[in-house]
């Protein structure tokens, strides 16, 4: 039984877990069985921080967001109905989740208020071009691109995974991609951190 | 190489990052859901939509298809032409019928017709309903009477079982009608195919292509008489004139032969003549049927033979010569010569 460590993140491995898996996951959920529960957090935890992230932009309410998600999955997994795209679901409950967060203004910190560098959530990022890539990424790019690029980069979802379960066609998420990633090279040229 | 650092980079940072606490998430109570909430809703996916817009234009699709399917078959069963069938009597009169025997239309094809069908309706009615109301027209009207009586029937149709099932009702209909008129009919029916050039030349003639087709077979052997004279008569002559056709055989001799027997009136020879005639019919009838025609069924008009009745002639004939010897031999004056002045007694 593999148990997530919560305080200080891993290192990416070689090959990252792809959010695939079967939708009988939910169903096990909805009977109370844990190891179902792990392995869906193993398998989609990521995924889910990488796009709650780009909806909110700050670590500390896209943790406390991604934890409720999986929360309410559990309160509801009894009651899904299996349509072929689970993480579509989890996504849904994410998106919801964080967009009542950034209605009610409960937002711990702002993207634009706060410099990455000086912000004690990203000290656990140890390499600072890092850090830089990810604060560009985080204010110049909009909400569609970061979602796509972080769940690219990051959750290693593919481009048609990504058109699938955020319902959006495939050339809309390949040119959103390619936007985002040249925006981004623009911006850390002119920065001096590429 | 950029895109490979910034994605590197990218995923550096954020896999850096605290995720929530998985025995945080396991050991916090949840109260489960009676429903789904606005947070947990399942919203249909966009394939689901399009499946379902599918479904819907499928099931649309098949609905259309057996509509028009059955709006098809009915069409056919009821609306198409299934069979052609010409009354000439003088006027000329086409009904067309559909699978089920049904009238579609009757129309006149020439003016006495169209003027004797002014104003009627026939759409929808039985055959045999239709055959006698055209049948009362046609005696009202002074076109069929006890002495005009003949009526050429034409039937097309591409089934022959049809066509003559067809033919053999419609001529018991015609029968039936008439009787109650004192009218005995001589129909004289055809089963054939028409071909174009039948129904252009019936078209400008104002005939039926059916009587175009009996018009032919008397131009065969009356080469006395023309086209445009024939489109002009009326059944009764035209049935005349096919009678004295089978006179007129294809070889000459034949021709002289009758008109010798005649003069001669020998019984004995007059009916081998007329098993020659016979005989020569046949032919016609195997010829007919090479060139064409379903089935002749009826060729020759069925008149009750004349019986020539010489009692009350008086043409002049003078029976005392029969005692004289057979014939006369006007080669020479021999002795068996007879002397003329016996003759002009």
């Amino acid at each position: 039984m593999l148990l997530f460590c919560a305080v200080g993140g891993n290192s990416p491995s070689k090959h990252s877990i792809q959010p695939k898996f079967d939708e009988s996951l939910i169903r096990r959920i909805g009977e109370e069985d844990q190891d179902a529960l792990e392995e869906l957090y193993i398998k989609t935890g990521r995924a889910v921080y990488s796009f709650v992230l780009s909806i909110v932009r700050n670590p500390a309410d896209t943790q406390d967001i991604v934890q409720e998600t999986y929360l309410k999955i559990r309160a509801a997994a009894h009651l899904y109905q299996p349509m072929g795209k689970p993480l579509a679901w989890i996504f849904t409950i994410a998106r919801n989740l964080a967009r009542t967060k950034l209605a009610q203004g409960n937002l711990l910190l702002s993207a634009e208020d706060c410099k990455i560098e000086e912000d004690p959530q990203y000290s656990y990022i140890s390499d600072p071009d890092d850090k830089m890539v990810l604060e560009s990424a985080l204010k110049i790019l909009s909400q569609e691109e970061r979602q796509v690029i972080l769940l690219h980069c990051v959750a290693g979802m593919k481009h048609r995974e990504l058109a699938s379960n955020l319902g959006q066609p495939l050339s809309t998420v390949l040119s959103r991609y390619n936007r985002a990633l040249k925006k981004l090279k623009k911006h850390l040229l002119e920065q001096g951190v590429l | 190489m950029y895109r490979k650092k910034i994605k590197k980079a990218l995923k550096q940072a954020v896999f850096q990052l605290p995720m929530p606490s998985f025995e945080k998430i396991s050991n916090t109570p949840v109260t489960k859901l009676l429903e789904h909430d606005f947070i947990t809703t399942q919203e249909p996916t966009k394939q689901k939509v399009q499946n379902s817009i599918s479904r819907v234009i499928a099931v649309v699709c098949v609905c259309c298809g057996l509509f028009f399917a059955f709006g098809m078959g009915w069409f056919a069963q009821n609306c198409v032409i299934d069979s052609k069938i010409m009354l000439d009597v003088n006027p000329s009169i086409e009904i067309t019928t559909n699978h089920k025997d049904c009238v579609l239309e009757v129309k006149g094809l020439n003016e006495d017709a169209r003027t004797l069908l002014a104003g009627k309706k026939y759409r929808g009615q039985g055959l045999s309903q239709a055959i006698e109301s055209l049948m009362n027209l046609l005696t009202e009207d002074d076109y069929l009477t006890e002495s005009k009586n003949t009526i050429l029937l034409s039937v097309q149709n591409k089934n022959t079982q049809h066509s003559q099932q067809l033919e053999k009702n419609i001529s018991d209909y015609i029968r039936a009608s008439l009787e109650q008129q004192h009218i005995i009919p001589n129909i004289i029916d055809q089963l054939i195919i028409f071909n174009q050039e039948e129904e252009d030349t019936a078209r400008q003639y104002q005939i039926s292509p059916g009587k175009i087709r009996y018009i032919n077979g008397i131009l065969a052997y009356r080469h006395d008489y023309t086209l445009e004279q024939l489109a002009v008569m009326n059944m009764e002559d035209l049935a005349n004139l096919f009678e004295d056709a089978d006179d007129f055989g294809d070889n000459d001799d034949d021709r002289e032969d009758s008109s010798d027997d005649e003069d001669q009136d020998d019984p004995e020879e007059d009916s081998s003549d007329e098993e020659q005639d016979d005989t020569d019919n046949d032919d016609e009838h195997v010829e007919k049927k090479q060139s064409g025609v379903i089935k002749p069924s009826n060729k020759l008009p069925q008149k009750p033979p004349q019986q020539e009745d010489f009692s009350n002639d008086d043409s002049e004939y003078d029976s005392s010569w029969e005692e004289e010897s057979d014939y006369y031999d006007f080669s020479d004056d021999g002795p068996d010569s007879v002397d003329d002045s016996a003759i002009d007694d």
